[in-house]
């Protein structure tokens, strides 16, 4: 695992204000360099998602969903402790229950190869296109906002 | 878990992402026994999907059942949601991604192993 960790957070469009989304990114780096060393960097990447475009167990759901790689094969007791504090963490940051966020913290080669995976998706080719839309609109959304964001729409 | 991303090309009404999300739980818990409560589904709208694709779906489901069971799900969602939408099964494109139960965290709590639900102290809270 390289020191440079992609964080996915996808939440709910309007559900957290900006300056707890600039909260909750500073806790995730912090917990993370506490459980993994100084030495990590992350880049956290806010997708936002419109009413109407989640659903759990068929009902619109408000629930966050995030994703945090961990160094492969990492034993599962340092990996539910940092999961517990996380997800502690956030909920007390946004105030919201603790069934409003879905934590998954894989092996960082895990994520890679979830991260191609969705690149398969996209036409191949349109997608440099593609993402290199994403990375302006990421862009936009740091200058906008302080934080990388965009919509979970194209 | 499992959540299921659907990827189209174009928006679809909120009425019918609903009605679909509901066949996606229903051929999914269906099928594996799990609780309607794990079944999140997700939609991202206007991607410039692969040449003759309108739809997309990625499965993450839990790491556990045996691969014939995998590829009766597929199987299953891939014609229940084709029949749904009405649209030619060749439109649409279908796959799962196992991912350990043990690496997410609903509810306060790690994710049980697929058939151990009962175990699962944020589940039992929930019913």
């Amino acid at each position: 695992m390289n020191n440079s960790v992609r964080v996915m957070c996808t939440i709910q469009e309007n559900a957290i204000d900006k300056k707890s989304i600039k909260a909750l990114e500073r806790m995730i780096k912090r917990v993370y360099q506490g459980h993994f060393g100084q030495e990590y960097k992350l880049n956290c990447i806010w997708l936002t998602m419109p009413f109407g475009q989640s659903f759990l167990a068929a009902e619109n759901s408000t629930t966050s969903t995030v994703q945090i790689p961990v160094a492969d094969e990492l034993a599962a007791p340092l990996r539910h402790a940092f999961m517990s504090e996380v997800c502690t963490q956030w909920q007390s940051i946004t105030d919201c229950n603790k069934n409003e966020i879905i934590l998954a913290c894989p092996d960082d080669g895990y994520a890679q190869r979830y991260f191609e995976k969705v690149d398969e998706r996209f036409n191949p080719s349109l997608k440099h296109f593609i993402k290199i839309k994403l990375l302006w609109r990421l862009l936009i959304g740091k200058l906008k906002n302080g934080y990388f964001t965009t919509s979970i729409n194209f | 878990m499992p959540m299921y991303t659907v990827t189209t090309n174009k928006p679809m009404a909120i009425a019918k992402r609903q009605e679909l999300a509901r066949v996606i739980m229903n051929i999914h818990c269906g099928l594996t026994h799990a609780p309607q409560t794990f079944v999140n589904v997700v939609y991202s709208q206007n991607v410039s999907l692969r040449k003759g694709i309108a739809i997309n779906i990625l499965g993450n489901v839990r790491k556990g059942r045996t691969s014939e069971m995998n590829a009766q799900l597929t199987k299953e969602m891939h014609e229940g949601v084709a029949s749904f939408l009405n649209i030619n099964r060749n439109l649409l494109e279908l796959s799962l991604f196992e991912v350990n139960a043990s690496w997410v965290m609903e509810g306060g709590d790690i994710l049980p192993e697929p058939g151990e639900e009962e175990d699962c102290e944020w589940l039992r809270q929930k019913h």
